[in-house]
């Protein structure tokens, strides 16, 4: 095995690393140690134990070599040496010795040649071929901007003669988003939602910073600059929210820009500081509770509607702040639910915890 | 055909973008590359979707001064669907890398070619 190949998958073994001062070979041999440890009982975690230290401990920034980038893909260090034939029991031991180690026998690597000349031969007559019947299919398509062209059939035309009568919002995207296909759209923040749940069940570590180790301190003159525009952008992403009905923006625009805010923060100042004020359990009580809340209250509203009753919400005057009767507390929810993923995405993928 | 084309060029130009997309979602073995080219593919979905909803010379659908006429207003469900598009697109790149993080973290790499022999491998061992 080379040594910098070794080298290179430092990062996926750093969590077993014991000491520091040991020297690169000794470390090697306890990976390895490790290793064959999790392939025979992946349930006795001895690593874990009070003697070595756990994945919590920090370790020195000379210990951590990541970011190293992949280089080129190389055959004859992959499928290993070229005269020799190495049988299977030999690969298979040589695969248990060293995880990276990969030794295949001859007629396996001609397999996966051939497959590989055959998977691209496939792929670019595919892709030609899809793009080809597109192109035929878009050139029997209505001209751009055509008026008469069939989707601008009556459908759209009952949202926007009748939107701000049956809304009160004059932005009609907002109303159709957030009020005739208001569950699609509360299936649609389910769905940010899940995947924030599957990236923490993913990445987050208990204890967390598994991927950046060192605390990165920035430079003043950034932190300034930040500290300057950041109310400033909090305020913009406030009132792309709560314009959502009256004009362009909304629940996910605004709420787009306030977690990004949120993330300027936490890059400048240190997630330390965000996670003060936004905590991880405050963090999801809030998605879960601007959810439920959109939940309960568009239910309601359809639950009413759909019985012919008066919901008692007031529409109150087109093109005023307080309108469109549901669209303002249901796009601050979306917001909320918004704001806060992207920034549990962006500390969960720099620091490995919220 | 290609009259037909030239007066459809914005819409010609999401397809041909959508074939870059799935020529990278096809070809590249990195990862993080075939992330990339399926965001191409879905970006080129919502520039399709969004050419469609325009009608020439005529403004965002926003109401107005009261105006309710349909002859002032494009079409706003392209841009309905767009939005909800664009939300999912970002869920499912979250959720891909997510999933590249913890193959990196296993096989040491994110080249599907290693990663393909070395299931190869570990197959042949049995």
């Amino acid at each position: 095995m080379p040594e910098a190949k070794n080298d290179k998958n430092k990062f996926d073994k750093f969590v077993n690393w014991v000491n520091a001062d040991e020297d690169i070979s000794s470390r090697e041999e306890e990976n390895i140690a490790d290793d064959d440890n999790d392939n025979r009982n992946d349930k006795s975690r001895d690593h874990f134990d009070n003697d070595s230290p756990s994945i919590c401990d920090r370790l020195e920034p000379e210990d951590f070599h990541m970011g190293v980038v992949d280089e080129e893909f190389d055959y004859s260090e992959m499928f290993g040496d070229d005269s020799g034939r190495i049988d299977q029991d030999q690969a298979a031991a040589l695969a248990e010795n060293s995880a990276r180690r990969v030794v295949l026998r001859k007629g396996v690597r001609d397999r996966f040649r051939t497959t590989q000349v055959f998977f691209t031969l496939v792929s670019v007559l595919l892709t030609i071929g899809i793009v080809g019947v597109l192109l035929l299919a878009l050139s029997q398509m209505p001209q751009f901007g055509d008026p008469a062209s069939p989707t601008n059939n009556e459908v759209y035309e009952r949202y926007v003669q009748r939107g701000v009568e049956d809304t009160g919002a004059t932005n009609i995207v907002a109303a159709i988003i957030l009020d005739y296909r208001a569950f699609d759209t509360l299936g649609e923040a389910f769905v940010l939602f899940t995947a924030l749940i599957g990236v923490i069940m993913l990445v987050r570590t208990s204890c967390g910073s598994q991927f950046i180790l060192v605390e990165r301190t920035q430079p003043l003159m950034l932190r300034f600059m930040i500290m300057l525009i950041s109310p400033f952008i909090l305020i913009y992403g406030i009132y792309i929210l709560l314009n959502g009905h009256l004009t362009p923006g909304g629940g996910f625009s605004g709420g787009a820009i306030l977690g990004s805010a949120l993330s300027l923060y936490a890059i400048s100042f240190g997630a330390q500081k965000v996670r003060t004020l936004l905590s991880f359990k405050t963090l999801l009580i809030s998605i879960s509770i601007a959810l439920l809340f959109y939940a309960i209250v568009k239910g309601y509203s359809f639950v009413i509607g759909a019985s012919g009753l008066s919901s008692g919400i007031p529409l109150g005057t087109p093109g005023n702040l307080f309108s469109g009767g549901l669209i303002v507390p249901l796009n601050i929810s979306v917001g909320i639910v918004v704001a806060f993923t992207v920034y549990g995405l962006y500390a969960l993928f720099s620091e490995g915890e919220v | 055909m290609l009259e037909a084309l030239r007066s459809n060029y914005i819409e010609a130009t999401a397809l041909i973008l959508f074939g870059i997309g799935l020529a990278t979602l096809l070809w590249e073995k990195n990862l993080i590359k075939k992330i990339i080219g399926f965001n191409i593919m879905e970006t080129s979905i919502f520039l399709f979707l969004t050419a469609k909803g325009y009608i020439a010379g005529r403004g965002a659908p926003i109401i107005t001064d009261g105006i309710t006429d349909v002859e002032y207003y494009i079409n706003p469900l392209p841009s309905a669907i767009v939005l909800t598009g664009i939300v999912i697109a970002v869920s499912i790149t979250a959720f891909m890398l997510a999933l590249c993080l913890k193959i990196y973290d296993i096989y040491g790499t994110l080249d599907m070619d290693k990663i393909t022999v070395m299931d190869m491998a570990e197959r042949s061992e049995d």
